[in-house]
């Protein structure tokens, strides 16, 4: 029984309705330690059914074995691929062995279609889940495979590969895709070991100019940070609802200054790139912070912004944001080639 | 009533309150027949409205649903697809994929030779946006994109209006455009970048080095071929018009 799945819901939702037909049935006939243990019963069922509901809707813990904090074995053989029916492209799992980072995690790749058939290195987008969230939110929450399938077919985007890779090891901390001091490097992880793993991995072009991010809620702060600063790594960025700073203390203090979006606008010259930066009238921090990057940003740095009319911070949004998004991306990064 | 404001949100709490209580008031009144469905369905009422009413506090707080119409999904906002582009000369050059080109004010660039203009094979049944190879004294490639080749003469001044002009006659891309020159036609290719910031994706120069100060990727090469390999490879592909969403900001 898969940990977001309904049946698991639909089973827990039996147990707060069991557990409230035991309390009202064996009330009078329980003694005081049976009575703690129907009240404890009901309230760890109502407890357990809402975080399941959450889980469903952040995908936190997208398996049994993120829940129980299993690492995963870089040695171990990939599992088959996830969804390979049908003419588009395809998912793939891969395990990126964080020689840099020390951060051992698993990670999805999209593969246009057309991959297994050609012979040309394809350009590559990262794409940041937000928090709490975790890479499969991208897959099963804003459908991108579909997504990606329709703007290839359609023209509108170039094959590409698109690397679905965590923030963070641990699903209850938040990282914003920094070095966190004392903790996890998730910005060494995200631009060093995975784009090392895809490189080796994978007919991907290695030059920055065809490596574009992109990313939603804390995603999107990432996908922005991360390009200003590696200008040299990646050619464009699309903030899906992001933010202007972490909302996170780092622990060097670089909240405020390098690790802020806003900060590096103002203070450092900017980058040859693109940013896309997109959000939801209705949800007033991004669109708050949306507008004092767009503001803020000056050549070369060139912006695009993109503005969806209700929706908030959901998936909804999301869902509207991403194919113009990669559309946009496409257009900025290089094409696919035999070139190394 | 708004799913961020405060009459749902103390509603709620006030409708979790009075089901708790009357649960607790409830519990041992009437014949046990009845008591045990009503201790059912008020515990299940109470549980079910002190969920809600903590899911809508901290909705409030977060605003992830800032409104109904939020929750259930609606954006308001379909994206478009951008109006395909077409060029005032897309008919001529579906005719001839070498077309002539002399668009107004081309002779003041005082070229040895009128540019030549090659479209790729399938730009008339197509309707893609192009990025352009600009090749300063040398052939064409041959590649997915549209070829202008120029024959720069001793007195060839700026050549920043091109891009422009051929904006207008042809399907072209905003930027992303690959410039290749011969050795010496470097420094006319350096101003030309300069002039145009943010036009121009990478140039390669062939048997002479482009030197320091272009902000584009520059390599050089012992061969023509091999410097428009390189370049077209710097190039986007050309794309279909794009899906689009209003924009916030003046473009």
């Amino acid at each position: 029984m898969r940990i977001d799945g309904l049946p698991l819901l639909a089973t827990a939702l039996a147990l707060v309705a069991g557990s409230a037909v035991a309390v009202a049935v064996r009330w009078e006939r329980a003694g005081r330690i049976a009575r703690a243990g129907l009240i404890s019963a009901c309230t760890l069922s109502v407890v357990a059914t809402s975080a399941i509901e959450l889980n469903r809707l952040t995908e936190a813990y997208p398996s049994w074995s993120a829940l129980g904090g299993v690492q995963e074995d870089p040695a171990a053989p990939p599992p088959p691929v996830e969804s390979a029916s049908g003419p588009g492209g395809r998912i793939v799992e891969i395990t990126v062995a964080g020689r840099v980072s020390h951060m051992t995690m698993p990670a999805y790749v999209y593969l246009p279609p057309g991959y297994a058939r050609s012979h040309e290195r394809y350009p590559v987008i990262e794409a940041l889940h937000g928090f709490p969230g975790s890479p499969k939110s991208w897959l099963r929450r804003l459908d991108v495979r579909r997504h990606l399938d329709q703007e290839i077919a359609t023209g509108r985007m170039a094959p590409t590969v698109v690397v679905f890779a965590y923030q963070t090891p641990d699903p209850l901390v938040d990282t914003e895709c920094t070095d966190l001091a004392g903790g996890p490097k998730a910005e060494t992880f995200l631009t060093v070991d995975v784009p090392a793993a895809v490189r080796a991995g994978f007919r991907v072009r290695s030059d920055g100019p065809a490596w574009g991010l992109a990313g939603y809620s804390a995603g999107g702060f990432c996908a922005a940070d991360l390009l200003l600063r590696h200008p040299r790594q990646y050619a464009a960025a699309a903030s899906l609802s992001g933010y202007a700073s972490p909302g996170i203390k780092v622990g060097d203090g670089s909240e405020l200054t390098t690790h802020n979006v806003a900060w590096r606008l103002r203070h450092l010259p900017q980058p040859r790139a693109g940013l896309y930066l997109a959000y939801a009238a209705d949800d007033p921090p991004s669109r708050r912070d949306g507008l004092t990057m767009a503001r803020l940003a000056r050549p070369p740095l060139s912006v695009t912004t993109a503005v969806v009319a209700h929706g908030g911070h959901s998936d909804a949004v999301w869902q509207a944001m991403e194919a113009p998004a990669f559309d946009w991306l496409s257009s900025w990064l290089t094409r696919p080639a035999a070139t190394p | 009533m708004t799913l961020t404001g405060l009459p749902l949100v103390l509603g709620t709490c006030a409708a979790a309150g009075s089901a708790g209580g009357f649960l607790v008031w409830s519990w041992n009144r009437g014949s046990r027949r009845r008591r045990l469905p009503t201790r059912v369905l008020s515990l299940l009422l109470s549980q079910t409205l002190l969920v809600l009413a903590v899911g809508l506090l901290y909705n409030r707080q977060e605003q992830f649903y800032p409104s109904w119409q939020a929750l259930a999904g609606r954006t308001g906002t379909p994206a478009g697809i951008a109006p395909a582009s077409s060029g005032r000369l897309d008919a001529s050059f579906a005719r001839d994929p070498s077309a002539r080109w002399q668009p107004p004010g081309s002779a003041s660039w005082q070229l040895a030779a009128p540019p030549r203009v090659t479209v790729p094979a399938g730009y008339a049944t197509r309707p893609l946006a192009y990025p352009v190879l600009l090749a300063l004294g040398g052939r064409p490639a041959g590649a997915d994109l549209i070829e202008v080749t120029l024959s720069p003469g001793g007195r060839t001044g700026s050549l920043a209006a091109l891009p422009g002009l051929l904006e207008t006659d042809l399907r072209t891309t905003p930027r992303g455009w690959v410039l290749v020159a011969a050795a010496a036609q470097v420094p006319l290719a350096r101003r030309l970048v300069a002039e145009l910031p943010g036009r121009f994706a990478a140039l390669a120069t062939v048997a002479a080095p482009a030197g320091t100060g272009p902000a584009v990727p520059t390599r050089t090469f012992r061969t023509w071929s091999a410097a428009t390999s390189w370049a077209v490879a710097q190039s986007p592909p050309a794309l279909a018009a794009p899906g689009v969403l209003p924009t916030a900001l003046p473009a």
